[in-house]
């Protein structure tokens, strides 16, 4: 339903299911605040954003616990590595496959001796052995524009990963 | 070394194992939703050994991954990570 200024409400089952996201904080902060602002949620509307609020803040209190211990925020800032890591493999692969439909060539990646991929064109034939389909130089537009999307999607998950910690450090109490 | 650090070291290793063992499935289950989003034909080749995976019998692209790129992918996630997490290890301050 939707109230007077027009902002999007959760039903009344939400709003005891906004009282459980006060569980997603850590139990100092809880055992410090926990009452407090669990009448105040009580008094408040139950809207979206009030949802999200408490799902970023128990982000922040949840990082600055970490934060306050050298061993985890390590770990921490290892699982940061690791999802930096993979997006940026996961960028690279999109990468490799967009620049070799650009070319329209065959691509080699390869260290020293070593070779790590390689990406070919196929042809395709039809039962009697006459060539049907060489799609190998078609680099429309059309082709090129799931490639794109991912990589412009991926990039922007890349961004957000590093900035991420950045903006909920700053949100920390 | 006493006991404790030892305890300490060996928990830290089992965590970076397991999370780059993580990442690398993640990756891989990543490669093969982006063949089926690219309409490319994947092989993951591993020695002799080889995994397809092809969406589409008209795939116009093959990508073929050696078994040197998941060592290097493997390599490069764990590298990430420790330098990350070292980093942080070094330069790490108590909140005032």
């Amino acid at each position: 339903m939707r109230s007077h200024l027009g902002r999007l409400e959760v039903s009344l089952l939400a709003a005891a299911a906004m009282k459980a996201l006060l569980r997603l904080y850590p139990r100092a902060w809880r055992e410090r605040f926990g009452r407090e602002m669990g009448a105040l949620l009580e008094e408040m509307p139950t809207e979206l954003g009030t949802a999200l609020d408490l799902l970023i803040g128990a982000l922040a209190a949840n990082a600055a616990v970490i934060r306050s211990n050298r061993i985890l925020s390590s770990a921490a800032a290892f699982l940061h590595g690791v999802c930096v890591a993979f997006l940026v493999l996961a960028i690279g692969f999109v990468s490799l496959v967009l620049a070799s439909q650009l070319s329209a060539n065959g691509v080699n990646v390869s260290v020293g001796p070593f070779q790590l991929a390689s990406v070919v064109f196929l042809s395709h034939f039809l039962f009697n052995g006459q060539r049907a389909l060489t799609l190998a130089s078609a680099a429309s537009l059309s082709g090129l524009l799931p490639a794109i999307m991912l990589l412009v999607a991926l990039a922007a998950i890349l961004a957000a990963t590093v900035a991420g910690p950045r903006f909920i450090a700053r949100r920390a109490p | 070394m006493s006991l404790r650090r030892l305890a300490g070291a060996a928990s830290a290793l089992v965590f970076a194992l397991t999370v780059v063992a993580f990442a690398e499935v993640g990756l891989v289950a990543l490669l093969v939703v982006f063949s089926y989003a690219l309409k490319i034909r994947l092989i993951i080749a591993t020695g002799s050994a080889g995994i397809l995976f092809s969406p589409d019998p008209l795939a116009r692209v093959e990508v073929r991954l050696f078994g040197a790129a998941i060592v290097a992918s493997m390599l490069g996630v764990f590298a990430c990570g420790l330098i990350s997490a070292g980093w942080r290890f070094r330069f790490w301050r108590p909140r005032r």
